[in-house]
């Protein structure tokens, strides 16, 4: 998804299960890949499908900068029966709230200490925690974006949940 | 190209979209055929948007941002969601950019209400039965502290109360200890005073036997002349005369004692010189009417016609002499 989301496709998500469906297909048809390992085959199959996304001609005509100009980008007005951005932006922070909440308390805690403080602060807290986790800095870092990524899907599930 | 050899400005620019195509392919296929490589593009993409809503971007990157990294809807999204962890985590301190990441399509002049209910919803998250029992809890601990420091002076009290008392009968016994000492000496003196009267006594019946007369018409036991003393005041009266015949063998004298407050004492006899005759050992005052008295028992043969004076010291716990009467008597023999 982070692959179509980069080359600014419309609908990341849809073209990311597209791609896992021909992938399963094709192991349905043949029972088994070898000209490519499985990562491999995966990116090369996105690839296709990107291509394919691009010669639709739907979509040919939305370059970046029409992507950027569009409407959708930078509506001023609020479509009727959507909330309006305060309200939206309340229904984040609660669910935000919520979502941290149903962390496990040793992610929770992991990931409140991660983005505590400023600049040099933030670094020297984040040494000092994974010292304390007794892991690598790096291996900090991977473990706080899979958090901060789980926190964030499930915010978007809550605030769609509720909109 | 190897994955070492991109750093991090370079997986910046492929997230910003500002990277040449060839290499932008090199990193997608990498970022999707290993795992490591895939979570380090993440973490620059997230240390990024965190940047910017921090508002530390700037120049060409933060150009870049704006025209093309929030171009995707849900890059967007991502901004929102890192504008309000960062508000959640630090209060209301966001920056203008931040506030932009938040409402792109929109300048809301609204007052910032959801960190406000935030912080009154975590606020609000203790109920009344909790306070209370932290309250409760709170105020246990304090009265209990007080009790364990009354305790513990109470104790230290009973501590020092019980050292001092050990104290006092460690020095009884020292004292007790002493006069034993002294009442076993003052004995063994008596003891020698009885066998000298004891070897006295057979010689004179040695003598009696070998004269083949009875002399003494009195028994065989020593002939001893008792006499009353009192202390010398300051008078001009004379001292007390002592007629001593040969017959007697010692003269017993009873020293009246001032009322003083010592158990122990000791005497001595001088003649008119200053010469000391005879010392006691230590002796003890006896009960004398409403007064005490010292005895003491002295050969008749010490005493020679003439002036005399005992001196009655008290002894003190210490050890140390403390003159408490003199005693002058004359001779007459």
């Amino acid at each position: 998804m982070a692959f179509f989301d980069r080359k600014n496709c419309a609908s990341p998500d849809d073209l990311a299960d597209e791609t896992l469906n021909r992938v399963a297909r094709r192991l349905e048809e043949q029972g088994s890949i070898t000209d490519a390992t499985p990562a491999q085959f995966c990116y090369i199959t996105a690839r296709y499908i990107f291509l394919e996304y691009l010669r639709r001609a739907e979509h040919r005509e939305l370059a970046l900068d029409e992507l950027s100009a569009s409407p959708e980008a930078h509506d001023q007005t609020q479509p009727a029966g959507e909330p309006d951005e305060g309200q939206l932006r309340e229904r984040r922070m609660e669910c935000l709230e919520r979502c941290l909440q149903s962390l496990e308390n040793a992610s929770r805690e992991m990931i409140v200490r991660y983005y505590r403080g400023e600049q040099r602060a933030k670094i020297d807290n984040r040494r000092a925690l994974a010292l304390q986790l007794g892991i690598t800095l790096n291996a900090l870092t991977i473990r706080a974006c899979r958090v901060r990524d789980k926190l964030e899907m499930c915010v978007s599930k809550c605030v769609a949940a509720h909109g | 190209m190897k994955i070492e050899d991109y750093d991090d400005q370079t997986l910046v620019l492929y997230v910003l979209g500002s990277l040449a195509a060839d290499q932008a392919e090199s990193i997608d296929q990498l970022s999707v055929i290993d795992e490591d490589f895939a979570s380090r593009v993440e973490t620059i993409e997230a240390d990024l948007i965190d940047a910017y809503v921090a508002g530390q971007l700037s120049g060409r990157t933060l150009e870049d941002f704006t025209s093309r990294y929030l171009a995707s809807p849900r890059r967007r999204e991502r901004v929102a969601f890192a504008t309000d962890f960062q508000k959640m985590l630090a209060g209301a301190a966001f920056t203008s950019q931040g506030l932009n990441a938040a409402s792109l399509e929109s300048q809301s002049n609204s007052p910032d209400s959801h960190v406000a209910s935030f912080h009154r919803n975590r606020a609000g998250r203790w109920s009344p039965a909790a306070r209370w029992a932290l309250a409760a809890a709170a105020l246990a601990l304090v009265f209990l502290g007080a009790w364990i420091a009354l305790t513990n002076a109470r104790l230290n009290a009973d501590i020092r109360r019980a050292r001092e008392q050990q104290t006092a009968l460690v020095r009884t016994a020292e004292e007790l200890r002493r006069e034993i000492d002294e009442m076993r000496s003052a004995g063994s003196e008596k003891e020698k005073e009885l066998e000298s009267l004891r070897q006295r006594l057979a010689q004179v019946q040695q003598q009696q036997q070998a004269q083949g007369s009875g002399v003494r018409q009195q028994t065989d036991v020593p002939n001893i002349l008792s006499f009353l003393l009192t202390p010398q005041t300051r008078g001009i009266n004379q001292p007390p005369q002592l007629s001593l015949a040969a017959a007697v063998d010692y003269v017993t004298l009873q020293l009246d004692l001032e009322p003083v407050d010592f158990t122990v004492y000791r005497a001595e006899l001088k003649t008119a010189g200053g010469q000391v005759a005879w010392r006691s050992g230590r002796l003890r005052a006896k009960r004398d009417g409403a007064g005490r008295a010292l005895h003491i028992t002295v050969r008749a043969g010490l005493l020679k016609s003439g002036r005399y004076s005992i001196i009655a010291y008290g002894i003190a716990s210490d050890g140390n002499s403390e003159p408490v009467g003199t005693y002058n008597f004359t001779v007459v023999r």
